[in-house]
């Protein structure tokens, strides 16, 4: 008799987490997210910034042999990308001006919100992160997030107090992107396993490691010029369509603590 | 049972895996703490109250993924209920093999949800890469589950009529 009423119990419990799996398939568990934003997120703000510490802490002990490359390795693009701003200050301004002269509308800073990680995906195949700004704040879906100069990801799905991020590294991640150095253009997308990968470059293009990614601007909200990484390998075999190169990238997961949603120009 | 202690353990078992596992990554995946939690309850304890921590720590991991919503409150439960099960046909529980198992069936279950979610988007299948992963990553959940055990029997102390409900 006994066990019947538990049996009772498991089957009305199951019952329950049945409706419950496919409200949440259909999408409509948003007042239980909403619920976690406005009491749960916050000290789960507290415990990020914890395990951002821990993460760190676990990273530079791995890399602690490297660090006198690294410094040597620094140091050198240090001062490349000190004459390369040099450089490039005047030809902003040159632009600047030519496009005054001509009547063409002068690039502003993007307008940015700052916002917080507050939780991250907890499996390790797929890579999103929720931030603690949502609607009421701006933030709309396809929005870029940069954070340290470069971009992260861009935003998926927004609640009024937060929104969640696609990492560059996700595995669905796709976003139309330039070699800045030679113009070739190509679609980036993260790799299951991590890296990024720029693919369908034309076979007539150029890129070589050592240049930069950037965003092409091309399709959305997402504006040109923001740094993605660096080409690290090309794939260049005659008997394929398009080339394909690995892009590195500084995205990591334990290091993101604090963002900059891009909400427009 | 102790439910509050139940609770606060079933608590701080989704913000470890939410807001701290995923920033630590220790050797780059992140361990499903989670299941072993709730093989643990399902075992050590009562079933239902395995079964209610399963669904509620489910649920909460599937709004805060961005995955296809059900992978974690669906193998969470599959794994309480497959725990039941071995436990009511009088199946020693005591030991390590029976929780090992469950952890290990629980995590492979799960990876490969997560996976046949990316079929059809994902071009490239680093295989080696892939199984690598997943062996780290049960290697770990053994780990975490070995370290959880004792708590878990500390808090949840077994009372008279717990074999089954």
């Amino acid at each position: 008799m006994n066990l019947t009423g538990t049996n009772r119990r498991i089957v009305t419990i199951i019952a329950v987490g049945g409706a419950v799996m496919v409200l949440g398939v259909l999408g409509r568990l948003g007042p239980l997210r909403w619920v976690y934003d406005a009491t749960l997120a916050p000290l789960g703000r507290a415990v990020v910034g914890a395990g951002s510490t821990a993460g760190e802490a676990l990273a530079n002990l791995g890399r602690i042999k490297d660090l006198a490359a690294d410094n040597a390795r620094l140091e050198q693009e240090n001062a490349t990308l000190r004459q390369r701003l040099a450089a490039d200050a005047d030809t902003r301004r040159d632009n600047d001006l030519l496009r005054k002269q001509l009547g063409l509308e002068v690039a502003g800073a993007p307008k940015e919100v700052a916002a917080e990680v507050m939780s991250a995906q907890p499996d390790s195949y797929r890579q999103f992160v929720t931030i603690n700004k949502g609607a009421q704040a701006g933030v709309a879906p396809g929005m870029a997030v940069v954070s340290q100069g470069q971009l992260i990801g861009v935003i998926n799905d927004v609640q009024a107090r937060s929104a969640r991020i696609t990492l560059v590294t996700d595995p669905t991640f796709k976003l139309t992107a330039k070699d800045q150095d030679t113009g070739a253009t190509g679609l980036v997308g993260g790799q299951l396993g991590g890296g990024l990968l720029l693919d369908k470059i034309g076979q007539s293009d150029t890129v070589k490691p050592g240049d930069s990614v950037t965003t092409s601007g091309l399709g959305g909200v997402v504006p040109s010029g923001l740094y993605i990484g660096q080409i690290e390998s090309v794939d260049t075999r005659a008997n394929v369509v398009f080339q394909s190169a690995r892009v590195a990238t500084d995205v990591r997961v334990s290091e993101l603590r604090f963002v900059f949603v891009v909400t427009g120009q | 049972m102790r439910w509050l202690w139940l609770v606060v353990l079933a608590g701080l078992t989704f913000y470890a895996q939410v807001a701290w596992l995923p920033l630590v990554r220790p050797l780059g995946v992140v361990p499903n703490l989670a299941l072993g939690l709730v093989v643990l309850v399902a075992l050590e304890g009562r079933a239902l109250g395995a079964l209610v921590v399963a669904l509620a720590l489910g649920c909460g991991l599937d709004i805060i993924s961005g995955g296809n919503f059900g992978i974690w409150m669906g193998t969470l439960v599959l794994a309480v209920l497959v725990a039941a099960w071995i436990r009511r046909s009088g199946l020693e529980t005591g030991g390590w093999l029976v929780p090992a198992v469950l952890v290990l069936a629980g995590t492979v279950v799960m990876t490969l949800l997560v996976w046949s979610a990316l079929v059809g988007v994902v071009a490239r299948w680093p295989v080696g890469s892939l199984v690598g992963r997943l062996v780290l990553e049960c290697l770990l959940n053994l780990g975490l589950m070995s370290l959880l055990r004792p708590v878990v029997r500390r808090t949840i102390k077994p009372e008279p009529g717990d074999l089954y409900g």
